[in-house]
């Protein structure tokens, strides 16, 4: 089985780990096929200068300081556009994670990366059906539960959303962002009122 | 990005923006440099083409072989790249056709020639905003929601059109579908976004509204809340 998560809730823990739900097994799967008289092609690329034919894994990843010198993941530090630290959230692996209940309307501002099922060890179903009833008990009143999702340590975490379905309990893996709202710059009411001044025929016929 | 809707008797374009775009940040040292991701060269085609050259137990073969990564080019850092097709002897081509391949959930397989999904939301047609409606539980319990748009009036005319629309779904808690058209076929397909994108089946509009202000959202959707059988 896959790592553990502690997630706490009342005074209960439930552990489990998660089962990535995979578009592909349910619906099939679709790819795109380059051929030349019958015979498929292989995907490369060329440098810009032309000098390099790339075929496939032959480009290398790495984070470089400003000497082009190999920098470890571990040294670095994220900062917003002012240059200010980010903090860093711990691993949901190495701590116990708290639930947070939230309202089913906020659940729009929400998109989904990951789907994945929640599955635990056949000796703690009883503490996942107490979940799920408690999850069911929360989305018959409008709401959801969700909580920090930080598979390394990393100053973006996601958010898990528990979505009780058919005895099963789905965890959608994704990024809250909250609503933007939009106006009118201009008020058209009041340029209409405006039409019902006496001198506008005036004001309009006047050349300038 | 725009988008073509039609409202009634009405058609009109608005702005459509991503809701979750990337959280803009820095990667730095404690000293202060700049980190950024580069990328490099392990070996070229020449390299490859030897190890391809033996043709059976090419793992073993290359653990005992004396094929030496070219130092003068391991580790040179490239930029722009671009996408080329090779033949099996690693010659560039550059007229060639494509397929769509299908696997089936059964393993059946599936070929046809190559469909390009052309953009149907700013066509001719305009995507219909349908009667047809869904709570937000039942949203939740169907759909994975898969990626959202804000939808923006660009000409202050349409203002009202919009923020009316936006008023009725945030008072009725309901999303209403919409439905783009092949221009064609005169059927309604699923929404592509951009071009050669992804194929969202189902589509649906949110609002909300906040005095004279509004925010209505585009929800996509292009798979069902469901598991596969475990195997």
């Amino acid at each position: 089985m896959a790592r553990k998560i502690k997630l706490k809730f009342d005074e209960s823990l439930v552990e489990f780990s998660l089962r990535k739900i995979s578009k592909s097994k349910i619906y099939g799967e679709r790819r795109i096929e380059y051929r030349l008289n019958g015979e498929v092609l292989e995907n490369a690329k060329i440098t810009t200068d032309g000098m390099h034919i790339l075929p496939k894994s032959s480009i290398a990843q790495q984070y470089v300081n400003e000497r082009n010198e190999y920098t470890s993941i571990s040294e670095i530090i994220y900062t917003d556009p002012d240059g200010k630290e980010l903090p860093q959230y711990e691993s949901h692996f190495n701590k116990e994670i708290m639930i947070e209940v939230f309202e089913l309307s906020n659940f729009f501002n929400f998109q989904t990366d990951d789907i994945y099922l929640m599955e635990v060890e056949d000796d703690l179903q009883s503490s996942l059906r107490n979940f799920y009833e408690k999850c069911l008990k929360y989305f018959n009143e409008g709401k959801l539960i969700k909580t920090t999702y930080a598979f390394r340590k990393t100053p973006f975490p996601k958010n898990m959303v528990f979505i009780p379905k058919d005895n099963k309990i789905i965890i959608c893996v994704g990024d809250f962002r909250g609503p933007v709202f939009n106006e009118s710059k201009i008020n058209i009411d009041e340029l209409i009122s405006q039409l019902d001044e006496e001198n506008l025929d005036e004001e309009l016929l006047e050349m300038w | 990005m725009k988008i073509k809707l039609k409202f009634g008797d009405a058609t009109a374009t608005f702005l459509l923006s991503p809701t979750h775009p990337k959280t803009p940040h820095y990667k730095k040292t404690k000293d202060g440099d700049i980190i950024k991701f580069r990328r490099m060269i392990k070996f070229d085609k020449s390299l490859r083409e030897e190890q391809l050259k033996k043709d059976s137990d090419l793992y073993v073969k290359l653990l005992d072989s004396d094929i030496e990564y070219d130092l003068n080019l391991t580790g040179k850092i490239i930029n722009r790249t671009y996408r080329i097709k090779l033949d099996k002897n690693f010659k560039p081509v550059y007229k060639y056709e494509k397929f769509d391949i299908r696997i089936k959930p059964d393993g059946k397989l599936e070929e046809r020639k190559h469909k390009i999904r052309v953009s149907n939301i700013k066509q001719e047609l305009p995507v219909v905003i349908s009667e047809k409606a869904i709570s937000y539980p039942d949203f939740i319990k169907r759909y994975v929601l898969k990626k959202s748009y804000n939808i923006i009036h660009e000409d202050e005319g349409n203002f009202d059109l919009i923020y009316n629309l936006a008023k009725d779904l945030h008072e009725k808690q309901q999303l209403r579908q919409i439905f783009a058209f092949n221009e064609e076929t005169l059927k309604p397909e699923p929404l592509i976004i951009t071009h050669e994108g992804t194929l969202y089946n189902l589509a649906f509009l949110q609002g909300i509204v906040d005095n004279r202000r509004y925010c209505l959202r585009l929800l996509l959707s292009d798979m069902e809340l469901r598991w596969e059988p475990k195997i």
